[in-house]
């Protein structure tokens, strides 16, 4: 089954048994898409359901992008973790306001996450950013 | 290099023990759940522009059509994952690229910091030449406790090799507790080991519920340190 439906307004069809513990918690090791780094451990997060925005992983390589407008995804489905420790490996960019993305620690590649400086105990990956295993 | 380091990356495919569902398994086998880190510890990585600092803790790809958000918006910290005699440690790295001039790096960076990592690049002579005056800013801002590592890197440009290994380790044998390998970023060679000595090291000075006597048995301590036994707590000197 393949998770990685791009741009599907449906991010449920993901099978969510697989992924998610009785208690909400991961089920399996999150890792990067690209480099397959270790960014949780099973068991560290907690299923979170909420609207972030999250910029593109792919640079556009046309010039037809106007200015200003971010190329991004509306993601809803997120692990949730409430202390950066809780990660074995993530990267954190600078401050874009008052939003931090989450990175693949290894690769750089990004964004897989979110986190917000008003909410210093909430870190969101997006399940449509990461693969699991 | 040889294997005294047990470096247990936590990258996709790892041992087993990580790969089983952590609760609600239907599975009967006893699989030890993934335990929170042992120790976090602070690390920031400081040098003249271009020696190479952040490609010491990045995996090369060749592949730049992934890299939209590194390139706009810059990295600004890692947390990282080591396994160090049997314990698992976080690291945070904070890596000052961009931010070369030295007084610009403030305080805050160097206060946290358990360790701390100085690079230079072997092939340009005025990035050793420097190091003095990012000793001073360690003297002024950093914690008496921090572990020092000085990282020549490049060595994978050994033809074009301006500092020789020799000038590098008079510079560090005037100084006190300061750690010396040289590296290739580029070929990953000699950089993980040098991060584990260093992290090996803070870890030795932290509390431990294993008496040291036990950890000396451990392959980890063989190595003879050069340096002054940590707990003589010897004062770093004074740049010229």
């Amino acid at each position: 089954m393949d998770n990685q439906e791009q741009n599907s307004p449906s991010e449920g069809c993901v099978d969510r048994s697989t992924l998610v513990s009785g208690v909400g918690k991961n089920i399996k090791s999150v890792l990067c898409r690209r480099c397959g780094s270790k960014v949780l451990c099973p068991g560290m997060a907690v299923f979170a359901e909420k609207e972030l925005f999250l910029p593109s992983m792919r640079k556009k390589t046309t010039i037809t992008q106007s200015e200003g407008s971010v190329d991004g995804d509306t993601l809803t489905t997120h692990w949730l973790v409430d202390d950066m420790y809780t990660f074995e490996n993530v990267g954190f960019t600078k401050d874009v306001g008052r939003i931090k993305y989450l990175i693949c620690a290894d690769c750089e590649i990004g964004p897989i996450g979110w986190h917000s400086l008003d909410d210093k105990k909430s870190f969101y990956v997006a399940l449509e950013r990461v693969n699991h295993a | 290099m040889d294997s005294r380091y047990e470096i247990k990356r936590m990258a996709g495919g790892g041992g087993s023990a990580n790969a089983s569902p952590a609760l609600g398994s239907q599975s009967r086998r006893r699989k030890m759940p993934p335990r929170p880190a042992d120790y976090k510890l602070q690390i920031i990585i400081i040098g003249s522009r271009g020696v190479g600092k952040t490609s010491l803790m990045e995996r090369f790809t060749d592949d730049t059509f992934y890299e939209a958000c590194k390139s706009t918006v810059g990295v600004d910290f890692k947390i990282k994952t080591v396994e160090l005699r049997g314990k698992k440690i976080r690291l945070q790295i904070w890596d000052t690229a961009g931010q070369e001039r030295f007084n610009s790096i403030t305080s805050a960076y160097y206060r946290g910091a358990k360790g701390i990592v100085l690079v230079y690049d072997i092939t340009k002579q005025e990035t050793f030449d420097d190091l003095p005056k990012w000793m001073k800013m360690i003297d002024k801002y950093a914690s008496e406790e921090a572990e020092l590592l000085l990282v020549g890197n490049k060595l994978d440009c050994e033809t074009d090799r301006i500092v020789t290994k020799q000038t590098a380790e008079r510079f560090v044998s005037r100084i006190s507790g300061l750690r010396f390998c040289e590296a290739s970023a580029k070929d990953n060679f000699n950089v993980e080991e040098c991060f584990l000595k260093l992290v090996d090291d803070i870890l030795a000075k932290m509390p431990l519920e294993i008496p040291s006597r036990e950890l000396s048995n451990s392959i980890l301590s063989l190595q003879p340190e050069p340096d002054v036994p940590p707990e003589l707590n010897p004062p770093r000197m004074r740049c010229c």
